[in-house]
Order: C-alpha cells, then structure tokens, then sequence
C-alpha cells in the first residue's frame, strides 16, 4: 500500500515545518534582548515616538507611549508562550490523571467524576476567569492557575476513553498480578500508554491556550501593563485600528503562526486510530 | 502433606441486569508443593475465570460468588487489597497466554521485570536490573544487556513469552498459574517453552496449575489431570490414568476429539458455554 506511507511522509514534512516555525519564534522571543536595541517598557519621549509606521528604525511601528513595537512583539512573546505552555503542562497533567483515574475505578466512581466534569464544561469559563481575576487581581501566576484548572477537562475526557480500553488489556491484567497497586497501575501502566493522544492533544491546547490568554488581555484581565503579551498588544491596537494598524497586525501574526506551529505540529503527531 | 493450594467449592458468576451466569460452578481442587496439576477443558469452560479468580481478579461484572481459596492454608477470599497485593507475584505468579499484550507496549521489558522484582524485594534500582538480567539469562534470552532495553514489540514471540516467564517468576513464588502458556506458539516453538518450564519447575520446585486445551502439552507436563467441562471439575486423575481410563463420558469424548488418522471427528453442537440457567440440565446432558 503506497498511500498510508505517503499520509506518513506527509506528515513528517508537516511535523517538521511545525517544528521549525515553533524553534523560530522560541528562538526569536528567548533572544529578544540581543535582536533590539530598545527595551520594552521604556517611555522615553513618548510624545515625539509615539504611533510611528513602520521605518527602519522600528520595523514594526511604535505604540501610543513610543514604544518600539517589533521589541513588545519579541518579549511578549516569552509571556505568552510561557503561559501557553505552563498551563497545558499543568492542565494536561491533571486532566490525565483525572481522566486516568475515573476511567480505571469504572462504575460509580466514573459516573460521578465525569458528570462533574460535564458540569465544568457547561460553565461559561471565560466568565468565570474574568470574574476570578476581577476579584483577585491579575498577576501572572494566578493566570497560568485560573488557565490552567478551567482548561483540564478535554484532557481528562480523552484520557478516560482511552483508558476505558486500555484497563482491558492483558498486560494491565499481568501488572496486577504481579501485585502492584492501583495507584501504580495508573500511573506506570494506564497513563504512560494515553501519552500519543495526549501529546496531539496538548500541541493543539497551546495553541488555544494563548488565544485565550490574548482573548483576556484584549478583555483587560491577562497580563497587566507595562508589561506585554501578544494579547495586551493588540489590545493596545484596538481603539485606533483603523490608522494604526501595525499595532494589531503584528502581535496579530505572532499569534497566528505560533497556532499554526503548534497546530501542525499536533495534526502530525502520531494518533492511534488515525491512518500512520 | 498439606496441599500448597487448596481451592474449595469456587462459584464465580458473571451478572448483567440481575441475571446470573455462572462461569465457575462449586469447583474443588488442590496442588501439592511441586505438583503440576493441569486443568483441561475446552473454550468457554471457565478454565481462565478460574485462573483470574485464584488471583482474584475476576474482571467486572464478575464476582466470587462462593467458595475458599487457600494459599498456605490462607484463605485469600478473606484479605483486604492491600494483603492480597502483598500475596500476588510474591507467591504466586501468572503467565499468561498472548505474550504480545501482556506486556506493556511502551515499557522496556527488562524494566517489567525489575519492576515486579522492586514490587516484592526490597531492592535498589541497580541490584533489580542485575537480577532482572539473571533472570533473562535464566529463561535463556540470547544478549540480556541489549534485550533490556527493548520494547515488547521488537521482540520476537518466543522472546515474549519468556519475558513473561521472567516476570511471573521473578519474585519465586510457590506457585505458578499459566494460563494456555504455549498455545500462541508454534509447534518447535511450545517444545522449548515446555522443555525451559519443566527445568524451571524442578530447580525452583515450582507447582503449577497448568490451564489448556492442547492434551498432548498436558500428556508431557502434569501429573494430574482435572478435566472441567460447563464451568464443572468433571474429573480429576492421575495423567496416566486419565489417558488409559478415562471415566466420566466427556473426558471419553474429549480423549476422542484427538484426530487420528483412522477416525473421524464426531460433531457436537453442545455450547460449552450455555451454562446461564444452572438449572437446565447437567453438565452431562449438554454432551
């Protein structure tokens, strides 16, 4: 059959162009102080720099205090791919486990561990992470948490089915036998196994994940002035987009080919039941 | 001497909306310290229900309905989780019959078998490897130190099978339960696996409950014989004796089944595994 090794070879290329564009912009954002000479929050003379086009000078534009654009894009860059990671990492891991462990107890157990996890889904989140940090406060770890424990519940869905299947497998049956205990059998037998889905699964949540820090930001509750984030970029954009356009189209882009790094990336992964 | 294990009256019945079927119905047998009794009888006959209940690991929606099973003289149906994990690979260990999915696809098999080294002996991560590698030289695995390493899949059936062999022995336990062990394999294949079993059992004085349906593994390996039939123990004997006189009628038919040259294979539409409503009829009717 030439056509699945055709698929495959396809999908390496993708995983590959996936891969390199993400290096390009991890790269970009972890040199950022090395690639511009300006710093990112300095106001210096806002008044004679502020919403300059695009020049040799500032490649990208500068914003409504002077500041050096195509400088905001690169270090906003950590911030939004550090919260986009840290909160898959975390939201994956307890999902996972979540998932894991309803799946495996069965019975009641699973009954009532999913219903709530139906129950959170139903819940407006966006809502809910507004009103959290409305009433809290906004610092940058409290976002990655607030992402992260409204964000678990795909994950653990997914992790559940799989397991579901795996926990009738005769090697599950072998590792109890051997006299290991449930919480090992989870652990070292059940989750290792979810690790495909869950890697395909967790390159596309990145990808959301840092929309949803921008959808924030532009809400005014992500990450919090002067410091930057792709999203507070655009959001600085908003109010004169129609003149100043290189405001939102550059952090815009940003954002766009990292999603579509992390999206190739993911779509390329390896999933069983897909044709590899 | 005191039987090693002593099973007595095992019901186990698998329930769906309040119906029972009974799998395993009032069986009574006993192993002997470096006894290798097989249990005989064909698909469906509650032969590995058997196994999975000795271990108590029935999967859902089955249950022990009934019975004791004593390891010792300790009645494992009477142990909390925590014991009965503390019994499970240390004193007895299970081989099971698909070599291919009984070890986790994405841990490296010398580490499946220091795992259930680790499990039982208080050991460190290096003495486990070294005596998970003694082991793989035990069961004859050709390049230990490489073969560690590898995951199931690279291996090749026979390979697999000994893995398992590894790992259920690892701990030395007194008895070993192996679930149709040679039935995946091929011929050349199921002499080395039963030749490498029989030297294992005698060096470690292993008993064994031997569960499957191929009567010339069990003409070489097992000193006694209980033939189950529709979840029932219908006879239990000597080999010898249960080859030479066999006494009750499904043991006869079962003797029969083996196809000989000069014979013909008697048609039989009985389903062994009808055995839903005890009720209707023995075990003798349905033949």
């Amino acid at each position: 059959m030439i056509r699945p090794f055709r698929n495959m070879r396809l999908q390496n290329r993708q995983l590959r162009a996936g891969a390199l564009l993400l290096v390009i912009i991890l790269l970009l954002s972890c040199a950022a102080p090395l690639l511009t000479p300006y710093s990112p929050d300095s106001q210096d003379a806002p008044a004679l720099t502020r919403h300059l086009p695009p020049s040799l000078q500032h490649p990208f534009g500068t914003d409504q205090f002077g500041r050096d654009v195509f400088t905001r894009v690169l270090f906003g860059g950590r911030i939004s791919l550090l919260i986009g990671m840290l909160v898959v990492i975390l939201s994956v891991s307890l999902g996972a486990l979540y998932g894991a462990v309803s799946g495996y107890m069965g019975g009641a157990w699973d009954t009532a561990l999913m219903r709530l996890v139906d129950v959170l889904l139903a819940f407006p989140l966006i809502f809910f992470a507004v009103t959290v940090i409305a009433l809290f406060g906004s610092n940058l770890p409290a976002l990655i948490l607030i992402l992260a424990l409204t964000g678990w519940m795909d994950v653990a869905r997914l992790v559940r089915a799989e397991v579901l299947s795996l926990k009738e497998r005769a090697f599950i049956l072998k590792a109890r036998a051997v006299g290991l205990n449930k919480r090992r059998v989870i652990l070292r037998h059940l989750i290792p196994n979810t690790f495909a889905i869950v890697a395909a699964a967790s390159a596309l949540r990145v990808a959301d994940v840092i929309l949803l820090e921008s959808t924030l930001s532009f809400l005014g509750v992500g990450v919090q002035p002067p410091a930057a984030s792709w999203g507070a970029i655009l959001n600085d954009g908003r109010p004169v987009l129609a003149t100043v356009w290189w405001l939102t189209l550059f952090p815009g882009l940003a954002i766009a080919l990292t999603t579509v790094s992390f999206h190739l990336i993911g779509e390329a992964l390896p999933t069983p039941g897909k044709n590899s | 001497m005191t039987p090693l294990l002593k099973v007595e009256d095992l019901q186990v019945s698998f329930f769906k909306n309040k119906e029972e079927a009974c799998a395993v119905d009032k069986i009574s047998f006993e192993i002997y310290p470096g006894e290798t009794l097989a249990l005989v009888g064909e698909s469906g006959c509650g032969k590995t229900t058997t196994a999975h209940a000795l271990f108590r690991l029935v999967p859902s929606p089955g249950r022990i309905v009934a019975g004791t099973i004593a390891l010792h003289e300790k009645n494992l149906l009477a142990l909390n989780e925590k014991q009965l994990n503390a019994v499970r690979g240390k004193e007895m260990g299970l081989i099971l019959q698909d070599a291919l999915s009984a070890l986790n696809p994405v841990m490296r098999v010398g580490e499946q078998i220091a795992e259930a080294l680790r499990r039982h002996l208080a050991l460190d991560k290096k003495s486990a490897k070294q005596q998970a590698l003694a082991w793989m030289e035990k069961v004859r695995l050709p390049r230990a130190e490489k073969l560690y390493d590898c995951y199931p899949h690279q291996l090749s059936g026979g390979q697999r099978q000994r893995v398992l062999i590894a790992i259920a022995l690892a701990c030395r336990p007194a008895l070993v339960v192996a679930d149709e062990p040679t039935t995946a394999l091929d011929v050349s294949l199921q002499s080395q696996i039963l030749a490498l079993l029989k030297e294992l059992k005698a060096e470690l004085s292993l008993a064994m409950l031997w569960i499957t349906h191929d009567l010339a593994v069990v003409a070489q390996i097992a000193d006694r014989v209980a033939v189950m039939h529709a979840g029932k123990i219908v006879e239990t004997a000597a080999t010898e004796t249960l080859f030479t006189q066999p006494r009750h009628p499904y043991t006869q038919n079962l003797l029969a089944a083996i196809p000989r040259i000069e014979f013909s294979l008697p048609s039989s539409n009985a389903d062994p595994a009808s055995n839903a409503n005890p009720a209707s009829g023995t075990s003798q009717k349905l033949l």
